[in-house]
């Protein structure tokens, strides 16, 4: 039953892909708002329509390649380590897949609202599946508050636009929204930027995400790190690139300090967590924060007038989007086995897990070098992008743009160092050394489909990081939709193309090249290793300096590993330590201090500081609002009355309707 | 343009010189710091005499090791070997240049550290895990400031590859040197020392638990896998030092094919590379370790210089 849900799920992941594909190559042409018949409503905002432009393809081809591979791996995943309510886990996943697709394809405004409603709903549902944890329901309950107060930001930019254009079809506001006041189209972007931001989980709007993705079973986490913060990243290019063409300056450097935050933070809080699910749920933060980066710089560099490099900025854009949605989800699954397989999360009770689940492990570490964007995996050639296109800003001559674009290359760099130093943690903490608890040592090996789900993604992770090309052809009719020109010759199909790069630069990078390159010297190594004797091999026990009997105790922990950046950063984290102290009798000295307990705590800032003040000011409104209510059928009629007077007066002084 | 014969030739001959000398680069940084302490030291080729011995030494593995343990002086060695045409060595136009610019660089050199650091976990001793935690922390401090040196080395010439700022600086001449290239240069300098785990940030000839970083890292391995490894410093210290010279001083690179002129350029470049190597033992002679958390202070103090040449090269472009 569970095979042929699933099963549907990847078929149908696989057929929408292919039309994706085939969009994107320009083998058909895109169907401009194909009508649902019989659901055209009278009214142009309430018109039902589907389209697919190349902008949506390529998110259908995002949402179809990560759903199909997590389908696969859900077949197995549901079956050993769900215990409850498989058969409505199963649906709404596929409902949850079905909506994911229709905010791509939805073509007018009342219809996209409807699907992303759906989506938010249905991934509420995913995410208290396991309604008996109380951690669940709590992070559920948040996700849907802030989801809402975000899908009013998107109502309000959508029915903006759609009202001040005066139709409801996406592609008749992107040809009538040029001709706006200037204020509208602020007003737009702030409240698109809000709604879509906090789904994407930018900062400091990111705090249900860390809540909500480790709740949820980790195939929906999967699908909703890999894939559904995305559509957030696909919401802003619509309305942005596609709907108002691009705008201001300042558009643009908004939306890169928000995304340098985004990655700063984002990496930082990972590297505190202990638990392996919020760890990844942090670092999807930290790339929505480089996928931002890349649209920041995009708009910037259009608005000066350099329409190849904002391509540039935007291919880096686009391809980092695709390449989180394959590694996130492969991480995602391999957390899940891990977690599944032990029945804990806790990095300090995991370990040794590479011997009980080899192919798991490959992936996950596989996975863990994509996304701290090392060479040959695809994280480093979105990167590599992004770093050009900042670079880029040389050519410009406008030097504050070039230092605010160093700037944010250097946060991009210590970003990307410090998720290396997490993956680092993360992999090693759980996955080698001796196991930390019993159930880390006697963890069963997870399904065969799992491992082939994250085997499939860890394939295309080191696919597209040595032949990036294939990505850059597919993004190429996307790119020149938004910033009207793509990235030029030298994106053939070959396997060791170059990237291209404008001509201002003459920089290049051959993945195909370097990938080659390390192939070869390792054979080097391994023909040199053949000459001569051959020396003994010998197995002993680690060095523990003569202690006879090394424990798990003895290892460094996840707390002890991650010190060395929480501590220089601790005005960032202001960590909660906890030291219990017993002192040796008949001693002041601090040196003879024998710590009992120590145990530390990091909790998101934001969280007190930013949603409290709001949540506050709700329940004070509501407290002063149910003085209202006084339980009396004559009060409410008089209320009724007396609206309806404010309203007609306000039409009749604000001004008439047109017809 | 160099013919694809030529340029194999060239790369073969970039891979034995810097493969050749980088143990003599540790042998003359163990030489200058023994001189400077009135002691004899041990002969300059000690470092190759090392290495063969390791070759053939045994390997002993731990038994809490997977094939990570096994893997990862590979994986570390090959990123550093895919690194040496990176950098422009002796001749111009680097063959190969079109195979990655300094940004990628980083990331082979940041894929060396990762698999070594991963490894340390590995067989579960604490001395592993300290190690690796503190070498992971201080590659993601040096990758900003080593992107923010590329960005103000490369600006003036207006690219992030190597070899093109290094042509740049060899047409320039004189007028290359500028006050932005000497902040650039301080702040590399800064940056060789935390990556290549010389003092004052680590000290590479030291084995007490408390203050090694590097050495901690590779405590479980011997044989044919420490040789690997500490060649690997070797030739790091020498892609590092290397690229230090093409781009603070270019002048001497051979822009042609002609016997003689490789001939004096690879001259050159050794007496810079020993030089430097001497420079470097130098510095070490006269600074202590430092405390830890004081290597976060010097990386800070390097990515200020570096920002401070980027500043100061737009603003010198905005008012020429």
């Amino acid at each position: 039953m569970l095979r042929a849900t699933f099963g549907l799920a990847m078929a149908g992941c696989l057929l929408a892909g292919l039309q994706g594909v085939e969009v994107l190559l320009g083998a058909v042409v895109p169907a401009q708002a194909v009508s649902i018949p019989g659901a055209v409503a009278a009214t142009p905002l309430l018109s039902l329509g589907l389209q697919e432009d190349p902008l949506s393809a390529f998110f259908v081809l995002v949402l179809a390649v990560s759903g199909a591979a997590i389908s696969l791996a859900s077949i197995g995943y549901v079956d050993r380590y769900v215990h409850s309510r498989e058969a409505a886990l199963a649906a709404l996943f596929n409902l949850f897949l079905l909506s994911l697709l229709l905010v791509c394809v939805a073509g007018t405004v009342f219809l996209f609202l409807v699907a992303w409603e759906g989506m938010t709903l249905v991934s509420y549902f995913l995410v208290v599946h396991e309604d008996h944890s109380a951690e669940a329901r709590s992070a559920g309950l948040t996700y849907l508050v802030i989801s809402h107060g975000a899908a009013a930001a998107v109502l309000v930019a959508l029915l903006g636009l759609s009202v001040a254009t005066g139709t409801g079809q996406l592609s008749a506001i992107a040809s009538g929204a040029g001709g706006l006041s200037p204020w509208v189209r602020d007003g737009v972007f702030v409240a698109a930027l809000v709604g879509f931001g906090t789904k994407a989980g930018m900062v400091p709007l990111h705090v249900w995400l860390p809540e909500a993705h480790p709740a949820a079973p980790s195939n929906v986490s999967a699908l909703m790190s890999g894939v559904m913060i995305k559509m957030g990243i696909y919401g802003l290019l619509r309305v942005v690139w596609v709907l108002l063409g691009g705008g201001p300056s300042w558009w643009g450097y908004t939306i890169l300090l928000f995304g340098a935050a985004s990655a700063l933070v984002g990496v930082l809080y990972a590297i505190a967590q202990h638990d392996l699910k919020r760890l990844l749920a942090y670092h999807s933060v930290e790339n929505i924060g480089i996928i931002l980066m890349g649209i920041g710089a995009s708009i910037v560099l259009f608005d000066l007038g350099y329409p190849a490099l904002a391509a540039l900025a935007m291919a880096a854009a686009l391809l980092h989007t695709w390449n989180h949605a394959l590694f996130k989800s492969l991480l995602f699954l391999g957390a899940g086995a891990a977690a599944g397989a032990t029945g804990t999360r806790d990095l300090e009770k995991l370990g040794g897990l590479v011997r009980r689940m080899p192919g798991i492990a490959l992936t996950f570490l596989l996975g863990a070098m994509a996304i701290s964007a090392l060479p040959p995996f695809n994280g480093f050639v979105s990167e590599w992008l992004l770093f050009h296109s900042l670079f880029s800003a040389f050519s410009t001559g406008s030097p504050a743009t070039e230092l605010v674009f160093a700037g944010m290359a250097a946060v991009l760099a210590l970003t990307s160092g410090l998720a290396a130093y997490c993956f680092v943690k993360a992999f090693g903490i759980a996955f080698l050394a001796r196991p930390r608890s019993e159930a880390a040592a006697t963890a069963q090996a997870p399904p065969g489909t799992l491992t082939a789900g994250t085997g499939v993604l860890a394939g295309l992770c080191l696919l597209l990081g040595i032949a990036p090309a294939l990505a850059i052809n597919l993004a190429s009719r996307p790119l020149t939709q938004m910033v009207g020109t793509s990235l030029g010759p030298g994106t053939s199909l070959s396997l060791i193309s170059s990237l291209p790069a404008p001509s201002t630069t003459s920089a290049g990078f051959a993945p195909g090249i370097i990938a080659l390159l390390l192939g070869l010297a390792i054979a080097g190594i391994w023909v040199a290793s053949r000459f001569g004797v051959a020396p003994k091999v010998r197995v002993e026990r680690s060095w523990d300096c003569g202690i006879d009997a090394p424990t798990a105790r003895m290892e460094y922990t996840a707390g002890g590993y991650s010190q060395a950046v929480t501590r220089i950063f601790q005005e960032f984290f202001r960590p909660k330590e906890d030291v219990e102290r017993t002192v040796a009798a008949g001693t002041r000295w601090d040196l003879l201090t024998r710590v009992r307990r120590f145990s530390e705590e990091s909790v998101d800032p934001l969280l007190p500081s930013l949603y409290r003040p709001i949540r506050d000011g709700f329940l004070w409104s509501a407290r002063e609002v149910s003085r209202l209510q006084s339980g009396r059928i004559h009060a409410y009629l008089a209320y009724m009355f007396a609206t309806l007077v404010v309203l007609l007066l306000v039409l009749r002084f604000v001004g008439s309707p047109s017809p | 343009m160099t013919s694809s014969l030529e340029a194999i030739a060239l790369l073969a001959v970039e891979y034995l010189l810097v493969l050749g000398l980088a143990p003599i680069l540790l042998g003359i940084i163990r030489r200058v710091k023994a001189r400077s302490q009135r002691r004899e030291g041990p002969s300059l080729l000690q470092p190759y005499r090392d290495l063969a011995k390791l070759w053939r030494k045994e390997s002993v593995y731990s038994d809490t090791s997977s094939w990570v343990t096994r893997a990862a002086p590979w994986v570390s060695f090959a990123a550093l070997l895919a690194a040496i045409p990176l950098v422009p060595w002796f001749v111009l136009p680097t063959p190969f240049s079109g195979a990655g610019d300094l940004i990628v660089l980083v990331g082979l050199l940041a894929l060396s550290r990762f698999v070594i650091a991963l490894a340390a976990l590995d067989a579960g001793s604490t001395f592993g895990g300290m190690g690796s935690s503190r070498e992971m922390w201080m590659g993601s401090l040096s990758e900003p400031i080593f992107l923010l040196v590329i960005f103000a080395f490369g600006a003036p010439a207006g690219s992030t590859q190597a070899g093109t700022i290094a042509a740049h600086g060899v047409a320039a001449g004189w007028g290359y040197v500028s006050a932005p290239l000497l902040l650039a240069v301080v702040a590399y300098v800064g940056l060789l020392l935390v990556e290549t785990g010389r003092l004052p940030v680590d000290n590479p000839s030291t084995h007490l638990e408390l203050t090694m970083v590097h050495e901690a890292m590779v405590l479980e391995y011997s044989g044919r896998d420490l040789a690997l490894i500490e060649w690997g410093q070797g030739v790091k210290l020498a892609v590092l030092t290397g690229l230090l010279i093409a781009l603070a001083v270019p002048w001497g690179i051979s822009s042609s094919l002609g016997i003689a002129v490789i001939a004096l350029a690879l001259a050159l470049l050794v007496a810079k590379l020993a030089g430097a190597s001497a420079l470097i033992g130098g510095l070490e002679s006269r600074i202590a370790k430092w405390r830890l958390f004081r290597v976060a202070d010097l990386t800070t103090f390097a990515a200020v210089l570096a920002l401070g040449a980027i500043a100061f090269h737009y603003l010198i472009a905005a008012g020429a």
